[in-house]
């Protein structure tokens, strides 16, 4: 028979195959709700030749990034290969030669035919050998098949055009493919029926790559450019809406997804990256971001697989999320892991699934508006300290109003800090003015604990308050309010003009409205608050501070987008740590101790606090002090004084 | 006038406070008052043993159940109140005498005060000191007799302890009366004490970082054996190892109110004292003064809490043993 | 069966006490309130009670905030709300709302009345005894489990020093909840903010109707926390004013 029949039947028949597979994948994404994810074209290409064309993220491990550069340009050269293979037999006459086929293709071909082979090694070297943590969890097999799919793919198409050089075709253009003919012709093979052959490999390794996609981590070859694409560009710090068609704030079941959220499972490259930068993985919680993902992919395949919350994902894995981002931000192909499991919290917490701490917390956010229980008369307690009073905003009109935030209002170990900062403003001839116990906890992690309502409640109790003041600008001490007043608030109509304490100190600094003493230049090291960094891009200013203040600034070997979280986020704090292994914070803590230095700077008044607690239990807290930005500044008329 | 002072038995001991509502009936009382302590529940011995310095003891047996339901103890009381005509009734704070008080008031019309602490008797007039929420309050309150006092165990010292006069007793068998109750024991549970809880712990001593080393909380746990105390640790202690999970105090710990709460180099950051804070009488001892421990300590001491723990077990000791 | 449930709101027991200039009541005006803690319990028992057998949740609330505790009970299942018009506003005094409860539990043809075992404004006498006594239903207080068995009520009662035990009642009875069978359960904002829109059925004072009553003379603050005693740092002496304060409070040399 012909071969060209054959080719139609067994070439139908795979993508027959692969659109079987693949058919589930198809009527879930069909069936899902829908996401507005079409706007600004233009952005989104931007985005993905980036990510994709720069390999921007993936470089950020080298090896990794190097590898799968050589692999992935590689393939788009041998590509050439595949159209021609398939393009001669389908519609005999067809051929690549009129352009270049046979001479500088044939050129890039053989050589990119070598590159494939080398970064094919690198990966081999990568996964085996130097088996990087990351990779705990991913299909090995997966990986495997494919590697020996990519080995027959490339060497097959190598020795085909060897043995069409021994069979008499010209080899000129062909280096590689030459010396596989030397080989062949030591081997002594008969060129005609080794050319056959091979080819059969070829387009036999081809197809099954093709039927074998729709089930593997590949998919991402065809998934991933349309992921970036299709990617987010809210701010980071804006929480997922709960979408007004949904009945419950929660979700459920898989099907409850919009489609967004569902091609994120299937485009998972299972690469790892947000394995290993997630605080909670790393203290030995039941959460990898990877297996998230993947576990639900699964879910997504297999009818059978049981209730999505609670059962494909367990509880504890939703609650152990610190809400860092680092897992977002780390992923090449832009999946969104928090807005999965903010919305999975929503439905634990619609069903009254809290666990005891968490409960006692929301309660007191319930009733008093802070999440320590204690009463809102008591919020700007810390004022009655101060050598002046703080105008109050309810019934001035200031220029900055000040969002203190629950932690820097009530707990006595930030207290000391707010004062500072009290002072500090007072010194630069700030006007400014808080809402004393109007304030509420902003809702940044109440909403990010899931609890939609009640966040909505304090969104909307706080933006009634802010609206009865006149101000100019809102400057929050908290990271966290710094976030929600910025981000969240949009939702309810609360747009605003928000900066972080430290970009004001800055700016003020700047303008030279701060007479500093600096200090003698001591080493410093500095911790980016997840909410003021990776989220809102706060890493400049605490670090023109610290300058600033007369010190010198060690950065952390994990710092600005790729800081560590101290595990308070999105309401670990109001958690216990049953199953912690190491508490993110000490790992943190033991990070600063290998640099030697004696201050260990922060901008967020949890971490004053989730550090503090670090170092008394690492018993190191008189060799390593914990000390916000604005305590390091020393003025000159305080010093004298 | 004539005061009956209620008393009770618990697992064949007299409650030590039906001693103190005889004194507290003695506070209340003017020259020429008669106190009659009133007991009911299964077998009167204890009682009759102990309670020899009320002028008399009006006992009603109640038959062979360890517990008489509180609505049989009321019956029996309104009865005896009935035939007494009594100016005062003093009922302690337990868990039967929160059902036997107001039910008492409800019955008779009389007025009552619950929490009482102190009393002061002027001629016909009767005023109280009492608790209100919580003890963060005290009250000083008008009372017209007759009336019902509800007193707090331990606000009075216990009378002495003497057998009663046969002569002074009037005994009676009350079992009828607790048939006919709607209120009907099925079973006592007693505690097993294998499992610790901290939440019902009376009395806490907790050991903070201050402790320094594994070792050194068996000298802690020396001083909680003597008070009779369940031994607890702050974060760090219990992240060290040196006790179990169980026994953190604290925010992601055990949440405990008990009556005594001696914290021994424990700096008191908001995660601990949120844990203890409402503790009953606390007692902190920590060598920095300016540890925040002592803004919610009743008593505090600035002393190494070795020295400390060393001689107060001596004394505490030589105490018990005399 | 119907059980109505009766929650309290009390000053805020983190929040700091003042008085008025008077002396006889303490300054509303800068305190939070809160649901009586006891009586949140007993809300979850008879919710607890209604899943369990299928009764009907009749809530009434005194105090200020008495409208946002009730959203909360209907959001937790309660199925009628009542707002009780206390009248004064200082303590809610339990012997004083007693009538009120008794005639609600009358109207409402309640089987069990539940509520918290104490409340911290208890001064003249709890309400499950009142409420007991007065509809001359027998009575429990200090509950720490609940359960229906055919007609009659079992019910665990604390008492101290680890030791419980167990009645069989028959109904109807009033009992006073100290912890309910299961911790009480959490309502999220979302079910909170939809229960807003519940209607709130008022009901009016009944006196109880006791001729006589103590009153309150002056109320003062005993010595404060924070301002505790400082004993020094002589071991010595501070083992010795232990060991007699200690003595004194019953926690030794006994
Ligand atoms: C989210 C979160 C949850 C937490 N949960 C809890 C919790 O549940 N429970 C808890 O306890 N902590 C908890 N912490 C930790 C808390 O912040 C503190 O770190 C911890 O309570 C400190 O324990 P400590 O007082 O034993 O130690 P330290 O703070 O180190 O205090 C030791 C004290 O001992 C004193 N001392 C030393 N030697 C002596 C001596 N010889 N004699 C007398 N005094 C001496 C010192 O002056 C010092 O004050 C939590 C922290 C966070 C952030
Ligand atoms: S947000 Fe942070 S804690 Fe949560 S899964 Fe991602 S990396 Fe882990
Ligand atoms: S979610 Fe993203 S970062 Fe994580 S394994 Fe998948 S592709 Fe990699």
């Amino acid at each position: 028979m012909s071969e060209t029949p054959v080719l139609w039947i067994v070439t139908l028949a795979a993508i027959a195959l692969t659109v079987w597979r693949s058919r589930r994948y198809i009527v879930a994404l069909a069936q899902a709700p829908g996401a507005n994810r079409f706007d600004q074209p233009w952005r989104r290409l931007e985005g993905v030749a980036i990510a994709i064309g720069l390999h921007r993220k993936l470089l950020r491990k080298p090896l990794s990034g190097i590898l799968h550069a050589l692999i992935f340009v590689s393939f788009f050269v041998l590509f050439t290969v595949t159209i021609e293979a398939f393009g001669s037999r389908l519609f005999p006459g067809f051929s690549l030669a009129p352009i270049g086929g046979d001479s500088w293709i044939a050129l890039l071909q053989d050589l990119f035919a070598v590159l494939m082979l080398a970064g094919l090694g690198l990966a081999v070297y990568q996964r085996y050998v130097l088996k990087p943590a990351r990779f705990k969890g991913s299909s090995g097999a997966d990986a495997a098949i494919i590697y020996v799919l990519i080995l027959l793919i490339v060497s097959s198409l190598l020795i085909e055009a060897g043995a069409r050089i021994v069979g008499g075709a010209d080899g000129s253009w062909r280096p590689v493919a030459s010396l596989v003919a030397d080989l062949l012709r030591v081997l002594d093979l008969p060129a005609h029926p080794a050319e056959r052959i091979a080819y059969w490999i070829h387009i036999g390794a081809i197809l099954a790559f093709l039927v074998y996609i729709p089930g593997s981590k590949h998919r991402h070859m065809f998934l991933a450019a349309p992921n970036i694409y299709f990617r987010n560009l809210e701010p980071a710090g804006t929480a997922p809406a709960v979408p007004s068609e949904r009945e419950n704030p929660g979700v459920a079941s898989l099907v409850q997804f919009d489609w967004k959220q569902q091609l994120d499972l299937l485009s998972c490259t299972e690469c790892g990256r947000c394995q290993a930068v997630c605080p909670a993985y790393a203290s030995g919680l039941p959460l990898s971001p990877k297996m998230l993902i993947t576990d639900m992919r699964d879910a997504l395949a297999n009818e059978a697989s049981g209730p999505l919350v609670g059962g494909v994902i367990a509880e504890e894995t939703l609650w152990a999320c610190t809400t860092c981002r680092a897992c977002m931000e780390a992923c090449p192909v832009e999946i969104e892991h928090l807005p999965k499991i903010i919305d999975m919290r929503r439905h634990l917490v619609d069903e009254g699934h809290v666990s005891p701490m968490l409960q006692d917390a929301l309660s007191n956010l319930t009733r008093l508006g802070n999440s320590m229980g204690k009463p809102s008369k008591m919020r700007a307690r810390w004022t009655k300290e101060l050598g002046f009073p703080v105008k109050d905003a309810r019934s001035e009109p200031v220029d900055v109003l000040w969002f203190v935030g629950d932690y820097a209002s009530y707990d006595p170990r930030v207290q000391d800090v707010t004062r500072k900062v009290a002072e500090l403003l007072t010194a630069a001839g700030v006007d400014f003015g808080i809402l004393f116990d109007a304030e509420r906890n902003s809702g940044n992690d109440v909403r990010r604990a899931g609890e939609e309502g009640l966040f909505e409640t304090l969104a909307q109790s706080n933006i009634d308050a802010i609206r009865a003041c006149s101000f100019n600008r809102i400057v929050t001490t908290d990271p966290h309010s710094l976030n929600a007043l910025k981000n969240d608030y949009r939702h309810f109509g609360g747009e605003f003009e928000v900066l972080h304490y430290t970009a004001l100190l800055a700016e003020l600094v700047a303008a030279g409205r701060l007479d500093i003493g600096p200090a003698d230049g001591a080493t410093v090291t500095y911790h980016d608050p997840c909410y003021l960094g990776r989220y809102n891009g706060g890493f400049d200013a605490p670090r023109d501070l610290i300058r600033a203040a007369g010190y010198t600034l060690h950065d952390m070997p994990r710092c600005r987008e790729n800081s560590f979280c101290c595990g308070a986020g999105g309401g670990r704090i109001w958690q216990g740590d049953d199953g912690v292994k190491e508490r993110p914070s000490e790992n943190r803590i033991r990070e600063a101790l290998g640099l030697g230095v004696g201050i260990f700077v922060v901008a967020c008044p949890k971490d004053k606090v989730m550090y503090t607690a670090a170092t008394d239990a690492l018993g190191v807290a008189s060799s390593l002090r914990i000390l916000d930005v604005a305590e390091l500044i020393n003025l000159r008329e305080a010093s004298s004084a | 006038m004539r005061i009956i002072a209620c008393t009770e038995r618990s697992f064949g001991k007299l409650e030590p406070f039906s001693l103190e509502m005889i004194t507290a009936a003695r506070a209340a009382g003017a020259t020429g008052d008669e106190v009659v302590a009133f007991f009911a529940g299964q077998d009167p011995e204890p009682a009759v043993a102990n309670l020899g310095a009320a002028d008399r003891l009006v006992a009603a047996s109640a038959g062979n159940s360890e517990l008489i339901a509180a609505e049989s103890y009321a019956r029996l009381l309104k009865d005896v109140v009935a035939a007494e005509e009594p100016g005062l009734v003093l009922v302690p704070y337990s868990a039967n005498g929160l059902d036997v008080a107001a039910d008492l008031a409800a019955r008779t019309g009389w007025p009552l005060v619950s929490y009482v602490n102190e009393v002061r008797r002027d001629g016909d007039r009767l005023t109280v000191i009492a608790q209100v929420y919580g003890g963060k309050i005290l009250a000083e309150c008008n009372v017209p007799l007759p009336a019902i006092l509800m007193v707090n165990p331990g606000a009075f010292a216990e009378a002495e302890r003497r057998t009663v006069d046969p002569s002074k007793l009037q005994h009676s068998d009350a079992r009828a009366v607790v048939a006919e109750g709607r209120v009907r024991l099925v079973g006592v549970d007693v505690p097993n004490y294998d499992s610790v809880d901290l939440t019902t712990a009376e009395r806490i001593v907790c050991v903070g970082r201050g402790i320094g080393d594994e070792a050194s909380i068996d000298i802690a746990r020396g001083l909680a054996d003597i008070l009779g105390a369940e031994i607890a640790g702050s974060r760090p202690v219990v992240d060290s190892g040196w006790l179990p999970k169980v026994r953190q105090v604290g925010k992601s710990g055990q949440k405990v109110k008990p009556k005594l709460y001696l914290a021994l180099g424990v700096s008191g950051a908001p995660e601990h004292l949120e844990g203890m804070s409402k503790s009953d009488l606390i007692i902190a001892v920590n060598t920095d003064p300016k540890a925040p421990i002592f803004n919610v300590a009743h008593f505090g001491a600035t002393c190494d809490l070795f020295d400390l723990v060393a001689n107060l077990s001596e004394r505490l000791q030589a105490a018990s043993d005399r | 069966m119907k059980i109505l449930v009766v929650l309290r709101m009390i000053p805020d027991s983190a929040g700091e006490l003042e008085l008025t200039s008077d002396g006889r009541g303490i300054d509303r005006e800068w305190l939070d309130f809160q649901l009586n803690d006891f009586d949140d319990h007993a809300l979850e028992e008879a919710i607890l009670l209604k899943e369990a057998s299928g009764a009907t949740v009749v809530a009434v609330a005194i105090g200020e905030g008495s409208n946002r505790v009730l959203q909360m009970a209907v959001a937790r299942g309660a199925d009628e709300a009542i707002a009780l018009d206390a009248q004064a506003d200082g303590m809610i005094d339990s012997r004083a709302i007693a009538g009120s409860i008794v005639a609600l539990a009358r109207s409402k043809a309640a089987d069990l009345v539940l509520c918290g075992v104490q409340s911290t404004e208890d001064l003249f006498g709890q309400l499950v005894p009142y409420a007991g006594a007065l509809l001359g239903w027998p009575h429990v207080s200090g509950s720490s489990r609940l359960g229906i068995e055919g007609s009659a009520l079992r019910v665990t009662q604390e008492r101290g020093g680890g030791i419980a035990a167990t009645y069989e009642i028959a109904l109807p009875a009033v009992i006073g909840v100290q912890t309910a069978s299961k911790a009480p359960r959490y309502v999220s904002g979302s079910k909170l903010r939809e229960a807003s829109k519940t209607t709130i059925g008022k009901a009016r004072f009944e006196p109880a109707g006791f001729e006589r009553s103590a009153e309150i003379v002056a109320l003062r603050l005993p010595g404060q926390r924070g301002t505790g005693e400082h004993l020094g740092d002589n071991p010595e002496n501070v083992a010795e004013r232990l060991a007699g304060i200690l003595a004194a409070k019953g926690f030794a040399g006994v």
